[in-house]
């Protein structure tokens, strides 16, 4: 039968899962970055080209992708945490499950 | 045993928090990204002079169907999903004929399909109480 070591098991497994969950995270988050730094400048430079230009089509155009590439990130961020918050939930629940299994 | 039962109720409320809506990181990556697929999507749709105008009408539609899912109070995984599978490959149209996109501007936009596929499918893999 479980005990509430068995909960302090569950707990500090789902605890390391979170931390390794994170670290891909903050590596995907690290590749991502080394590389916005220089596209974000050129693409604000061409967008306000293309606005003294008259072609307000082209610097809009510019502009959303330099917003692509902070929906990138936060798509990244989003899967990642979607997997944690999975694990949280399977690790809680299936506590749940023991403890009600721990009824006389 | 009352310690034991003492974990209960918190993993009660615990277990019916978890079983709820999608998660905010799902809802939180939709929102950010979904209006600028709808946005570009029907942009090139408007101005497609390629098509016939059924064509450009379901693709305005599936534009404005994707923006509506990501707006819903919930954002949900099924609305997201349905939105998001016809709405996908004219969005791929327009990435290979926009000639106004450079190279980095088209890989980061493809790059950015295949993360909210990997998005949806974590979602979709989600254990939730009750659905096992």
């Amino acid at each position: 039968m479980a005990d509430g070591n068995d909960f302090s098991d569950l707990l500090n497994d789902l605890a390391k899962d979170i931390a390794a969950e994170a670290r891909i995270a903050i590596d995907d988050a690290k590749k991502l970055l080394a590389n916005v730094g220089p596209l974000v400048l050129r693409w604000e430079q061409e967008a306000r080209a293309a606005e003294a230009a008259g072609d307000d089509e082209l610097a809009a155009s510019k502009r959303t992708s330099i917003r692509h590439i902070r929906a990138a990130a936060v798509l990244d961020i989003a899967q990642h945490s979607v997997v944690a918050q999975d694990k949280l939930e399977r690790a809680i629940l299936t506590a749940f499950d023991r403890a009600i299994a721990l009824l006389p | 045993m009352t310690r034991r039962r003492g974990y209960i109720p918190v993993l009660f409320i615990l277990a019916l928090w978890a079983a709820g809506c999608a998660s905010p990181g799902f809802v939180r990556g939709v929102k950010e990204y979904a209006p600028l697929v709808a946005t570009e999507l029907r942009a090139y749709a408007t101005k497609d002079t390629e098509s016939d105008t059924a064509t450009r009408a379901s693709r305005i539609a599936y534009a404005d169907a994707l923006a509506e899912a990501a707006m819903q109070d919930p954002v949900t995984l099924q609305a997201v999903e349905s939105a998001w599978a016809p709405a996908r490959e004219p969005y791929g149209l327009y990435l290979d004929h926009d000639p106004k996109l450079d190279p980095d501007e088209r890989g980061l936009r493809v790059g950015n399909m295949a993360r909210l596929d990997r998005l949806i499918q974590a979602e979709a893999g989600r254990w939730i109480y009750g659905r096992r």
